[in-house]
């Protein structure tokens, strides 16, 4: 094996072996079915179903759940959202703290761009600051939340030159919709997690892998 | 935000579901608002809309939401909240609504199933935090303790500052309902008590494990498993597939489907499966409420289930503690004891079956790839399905209940074998299929259930080696559960290691295929140290930065120490019989361990105590280690300090503390004499005569015994007067007496305590063989300290028939031997000694009884009491015993018994006693005892025999057989061995 002059593949070459790995199909099938389930793509997956003869292992209404969570928080009715967490599974904010945080802090950044001051210090004083209390680790991040109250807020009327003293970066990105999607993708790997689901879709995950092996090779 | 008010009117039916679900979104998460729910007295109130009567058109959604509340308000709920859902008695309110649910047919499935599952999901949360609120959990370990819960504040009890947590709150009723918690805090500080509420609660809490395994109610909670196949997930099915080709060793072929008609062949009661496969392109069954839902709905079920029965299987009811409190009608007081409770529960829990279900199993289209579910499915076998479902929730709450289950069962293993799972497997094979399980919390159970099987039946060495392989690998899974996983999984090594030696070497085998448990353990509990130090010593940002995912909420603190205790319990395991192994622990390890070990001994946390002392008690056992390493570490001075903490309560937890601090100080005292001086000096000999005296826990006060026993173990004179004179002759006497005729006063005290504490027979005759011990150490080695001996039970005739007394109960084995050794060690005094032995017609009976006992140990003693008394006594020896006789007469100030001495000349004291011993039939006894099959017996039969045939002691002869005979009488009159108590 060491006496073994390594092996050297072109690109081209390469390309050519992978085209030749056979993949069974129904294999394939699954992980494009896996990944549809957890990304939560509910019609094509019914689709895809009838089509592959395949059955998902979870029953399509539960994507639905999962989605109008996922779309409530996106539009920034974050307790909509909670209600319906605690319908599908009670135990889900309960024993994930962490997450419940998330959720709160969520909730504050809405009340905060509606420009709901009071309500938000409120809020702020009886829901986030006991967790904080319960677990220090999370305090830096509700003090970068409440940074934003110090700031002027970007409103969509006037543009953003406008405001006298913008939010520094890592503060306004609370404000952007990556901060929604982070949040709401949380949410639902932990729904996931509750159903015994992967909470993230294999196909990605082998890309990345690939891509990573690719790499390796490469140089 | 306020909480919204409960109506008790149902006339607005809508506003009062719209009202609960507010409240639960409201308390979810948040242990603020569950608190504030809790002190404005709101609990009875749900517990009341649990029996919402069912012919309201949302009964059923009320009553589930309800539930879910309740639920969400015991999850790792504070104490007195627990006490206050329990005093609301919302465990019978739940189970009487589950028994509705039972009887009510016309339900949809997914109603039926969606009310079930709020009901034992609520139940499970309850009985989860009664079983951590009232005993040490059998995965994670004691941790701090009940009382510490209350003292420190680090702990996770106590846990946000404006989180009303006193017991206070439990007392909260409606009526106060409108004053601020504040007012309530002071207004009730008074008048709750802190001892009586947590007493209250632990007999609440058992009171309600007995509601929920009492035959009435058992079904109810036991027919929900019934209601669906179980479910199971496609990733597992390569797993078992392998498995079985492995278990079969035979060619398979690679479609699942195959394997289910291989094990329908089998002559299960499976049949070949059926297969609708139109319903394969059924879009309808898919898209629809398909009866995959509802089958994974069922399997949530049977995940909540087999939670609240794992939690609360193994704890006794309340038993004596109800009839102590006056309440009667609990099925647990009617059980001998506790183990007898289980083992019933056990049994109803393992005989229980579909039929017994009341409630109507739903119908379901089966997939493709199942069989046909057994036609009566049984617990077990519902069991093993969950195992093996591929879903990990419904898999590790199977998988933890089985552990429960057989942990220390046999019975159960046995009839767990006779099982197959629906995959077909041997439950074993199934089990250890699962180390290649991809979630760490399914391999944990798994391999814990493993654990617990390998201790009550016999596998193979490999079998043992592959599990140990799995739980050591777990050890390096950091990424999970804050630690909980390395707690559970040091726990389950201890377990495999413990009364195994074998296994023991194995697991500290080092080199590249080694298991490393050493080092690995040792890393972790340098770790978990650190966590500790950097989390109380300054919550500095930098700390912070350095390792963010150990910051310092009160959470990773709780499992850093919990932590602790799972290694130092599985370091004591490994290292309790091979010293190579007790070497490896305190020199082999970088960081060296012995420094973090001592630390632990005054942790705050209890379990890390009592972990501490069951490793320096390990490591104690080599005195190699005691002498240098563990006092050079100053191990005896603080284990002299725990024994006299005061502030030690006087239950379970706390008397577990002091038997192992106790068990530890025993091997200290025994071979390390400056310990003895420490313990004397620091006036720890009074807290251990206290705790002999007074200590109504069995094993500690029998420990504090035997420690005083080793401290007499060949000591000088001084230290037995000095024990003595703390101890008392008569509390020594009372002791030896044994249990028959112990004061009525300690009787009483006895059977004050709960059943599960109060010494057994078994306990008592221990006792006694201590006691007794005790004497035999006074009475070792020298005519003075038989004198001191005498004379302190107030003289020889007392001391005899103290002896006779004991002898002639003929209680145990163990004790008489003790006895005998006794008499044997008088039969080494002086000439008065000897003669006063002689002249006890009884004694004589007894020496004889002891020759013809049929204990070899008791005869051997026998014959060493005749060896002595049968011994020339040398010109020296004479001299001394006169001497010495004289010091007697004076401490006596009596000379009753010394008159008896002068009156012949001491050479006739042997002749006397070949003499008398002949008269009581002795020749005879040692004449069949010269073919005893037992060599020892044969050799001291023989050796005395001469001594028998000719009519005189040939006193020329003896010289020789004098001098061998003295060398061996050393140890015909050796004490006490070390301790090896478990």
């Amino acid at each position: 094996m060491a006496a073994r002059k390594p092996l050297v593949l072109g690109v081209a070459e390469w390309e050519k072996k992978l085209n030749e790995v056979h993949v069974n199909k129904d294999d394939l099938n699954r992980l494009v079915m896996d990944y549809l389930v957890i990304e939560g793509y509910k019609d094509a997956a019914a689709r895809f179903s009838l089509e592959t003869g395949l059955r998902p292992q979870v029953d399509l209404a539960s994507i639905e759940d999962r989605m109008t969570i996922r779309a409530a928080i996106e539009r920034g009715d974050v307790e909509e959202a909670i209600g319906r967490v605690n319908e599908l599974d009670p135990e889900i904010l309960d024993n994930s703290p962490l997450l419940f945080f998330h959720l709160q802090q969520q909730r504050l950044i809405e009340l905060i761009r509606a420009n709901r001051i009071g309500e938000a210090l409120h809020f702020a004083a009886e829901e986030l600051a006991p967790r904080g209390e319960e677990y220090p680790e999370l305090l830096p991040e509700l003090e970068r939340t409440m940074a934003l109250l110090a700031f002027d807020l970007p409103s969509s009327s006037s543009t953003a030159s406008t405001a006298a003293l913008p939010a520094p970066p890592h503060v306004a990105s609370l404000l952007s919709p990556s901060q929604k999607l982070k949040t709401a993708g949380e949410l639902n790997a932990a729904i996931l997690a509750s159903q015994s689901q992967g909470s993230d879709p294999k196909l990605p995950q082998m890309l990345r892998m690939m891509a990573w092996g690719e790499d390796l090779l490469r140089t | 935000m306020t909480l919204p008010q409960l109506r008790r009117t149902s006339d607005d039916v809508e506003g009062q579901l719209q009202e609960l679900i507010r409240l639960r979104n409201a308390v979810i998460g948040s242990r603020t608002k569950k608190a504030e729910f809790v002190v404005e007295g709101k609990v009875p109130h749900l517990v009341e809309l649990l029996a919402t009567p069912i012919a309201n058109p949302t009964a059923l959604q009320v009553r589930s939401l309800s539930a879910t509340i309740l639920g969400s308000l015991a999850n790792s709920s504070s104490s007195p909240t627990l006490l206050c859902i329990l005093t609301a008695e919302a465990p019978q309110a739940l189970t009487t609504a589950l028994a509705d649910v039972a009887s009510l047919n016309a339900l949809q499935d997914g109603e039926r199933l969606k009310a079930i599952e709020s009901l034992v999901r609520a139940l499970r949360s309850i009985y989860v935090a009664i079983a951590s609120e009232i005993a040490p959990s059998p995965r994670l370990g004691l941790g701090p303790g009940r009382a510490a819960a209350g003292k420190s504040a680090s702990m996770l009890r106590a846990k946000i500052s404006r989180e009303p947590a006193g017991w206070y709150t439990a007392s909260a009723d409606v009526k106060m309902a409108s004053g601020s918690s504040s007012d309530l805090r002071t207004s009730f500080k008074k008048h709750s008590d802190d001892t009586s509420s947590s007493s209250n609660l632990v007999l609440l809490g058992r009171s309600a494990i007995d509601h929920i395994l009492s035959p009435e109610v058992l079904p109810f909670l036991l027919g929900p498993l019934f209601l669906a196949p179980i479910p199971r997930h496609e990733r597992v099915h390569e797993t078992l597939r392998e498995a079985k080709a492995a278990a079969n060793s035979r060619p398979t072929t690679p479609a699942y489907a195959a394997v289910v008609m291989n094990s329908s062949s089998r002559g299960q009661d499976m049949e070949t499966a059926s297969v609708a496969s139109s319903s394969r392109m059924d879009m309808d069954a898919q898209m629809g409420d398909g009866s995959m839902a509802l089958r994974k709905q069922a399997l949530t079920i049977v995940e909540m289930v087999a939670g609240i029965f794992s939690a609360c299987l193994g704890l006794p009811g309340p038993g004596i503690l109800a009839s102590k409190a006056g309440k009667s009608g609990s099925s647990s007081a009617s059980f001998a004891s506790p183990a007898q409770e289980i083992a019933t529960r056990r049994r109803h829990l393992i005989d229980f079956n579909a039929s017994g279900s009341p409630f109507q199993a739903i119908e379901v289209n089966l997939q493709d790839t199942e069989a046909e579910p057994i036609a009566t499915p049984s617990f077990l076998s519902i069991l093993l399905a969950a195992a093996e479902s591929g879903y990990p929730k419904a898999q590790e709450s199977a998988l933890w209940l089985l552990c429960e289950l057989v942990r220390d069962n046999a019975d159960t293993s046995v009839q767990l074998f006779r099982h197959q799972t629906p995959s077909g497997l041997l439950p074993t094979s199934m089990l250890l299929a699962l180390r290649n399980d991809p979630s760490v919390a399914v391999r944990l159970a798994a391999f814990s259930c493993m654990a617990n099987l390998i201790k009550v039946h016999p596998f193979t060495a490999k079998t043992s080696e592959r599990v140990l392989a799995v739980l050591v690998d777990l050890l390096d899974e950091s990424s999970q559960g804050g630690g909980e996983v390395q707690v559970a999984a040091a726990f389950a090594i201890a377990k495999v290691v413990e009364d195994d030696p074998r296994m023991q070497a194995v697991a500290c085998t080092q080199g590249p295929f080694g298991y490393h448990c050493v080092e690995k353990l040792g890393g972790l509990l340098d770790q978990a140290t650190k966590t500790l130090t950097e989390g109380n010593g300054s919550s500095t940002s930098k700390a912070k930065l350095t390792v963010p995912s150990m910051a310092t909420s009160a959470r990773n603190q709780e499992m850093a120490h919990r932590l602790r205790e799972a290694v130092l319990t599985a370091l004591a395991a490994l290292s309790f019989t091979r010293d190579e192994i007790r070497r490896q622990i305190v020199d082999g390890t970088t960081p060296s361990l012995l420094p973090i070990v001592v630390s632990c001994l005054s942790s705050s946390s209890l379990g890390t105590r009592v972990a501490a002392c069951r490793l320096v008690r390990a490591l104690s056992r080599s005195i190699g280690v005691l002498r240098t390493s563990l006092v050079d570490a100053g191990v005896a001075e603080k284990l002299v300090e725990m024994i006299k903490d005061e502030t030690l309560g006087e239950d379970g937890e706390d008397d577990e503390l002091r038997t192992q601090a106790t068990a530890s100080i025993c091997n200290l005292v025994l071979s390390f004499a400056p310990m003895r001086q420490t313990l004397l000096d620091n006036g720890g000999l009074d807290r251990l005569v206290s705790l002999a005296k007074t200590c109504t826990h069995g094993p500690t006060k029998l420990n504090a015994l035997w420690a005083m026993k080793n401290v007499l173990y060949a000591s000088e004179l001084e230290v037995k007067r000095t024990v003595m004179s703390k101890l008392g002759f008569d509390t020594l006497e009372a002791l030896a007496r044994g249990p028959s005729s112990s004061t009525s006063n300690e009787r009483g005290r006895d059977e004050a305590l709960p059943s599960s504490l109060s010494p057994s027979n078994e306990n008592s005759l221990a006792l006694q063989e201590n006691s007794l011990n005790i004497i035999r150490n006074l009475t070792s080695s020298r005519a003075g300290d038989i004198a001191f001996t005498l004379s302190g039970f107030g003289g020889a005739t007392r001391f005899f028939e103290l002896i006779e007394h004991v002898i002639w109960q003929r209680q145990s084995d163990l004790v008489t031997e003790q006895a005998a050794y006794v008499l044997v060690n008088v039969a080494t005094g002086d000439v008065s000694h000897r003669r006063a032995l002689l002249r006890r017609n009884n004694c004589l009976d007894a020496i004889v009884y002891f020759a013809g006992h049929p204990r070899a140990e008791v005869k051997v003693a026998g014959l060493w009491c005749v060896m002595n008394l049968t011994q020339g006594v040398s010109a020296a020896q004479q001299q001394q015993a006169a001497a010495s006789s004289a010091a007697a007469m004076q401490t006596e100030g009596a000379g009753q018994e010394a008159a008896d001495v002068d009156d012949s000349t001491p050479f006739d004291v042997e002749r006397e006693a070949v003499g008398r011993l002949r008269r009581y039939g002795f020749d005879g006894v040692l004449r069949s005892l010269l073919t005893s099959p037992d060599a020892d017996v044969k050799d001291r039969a023989r050796a005395l025999s001469g001594r028998f045939e000719t009519k005189t002691v040939a006193t020329g002869a003896s010289s020789i057989s004098n001098e061998r005979q003295r060398s061996s009488s050393g140890t015909g009159t050796a004490q006490a061995a070390p301790p090896a108590a478990a």
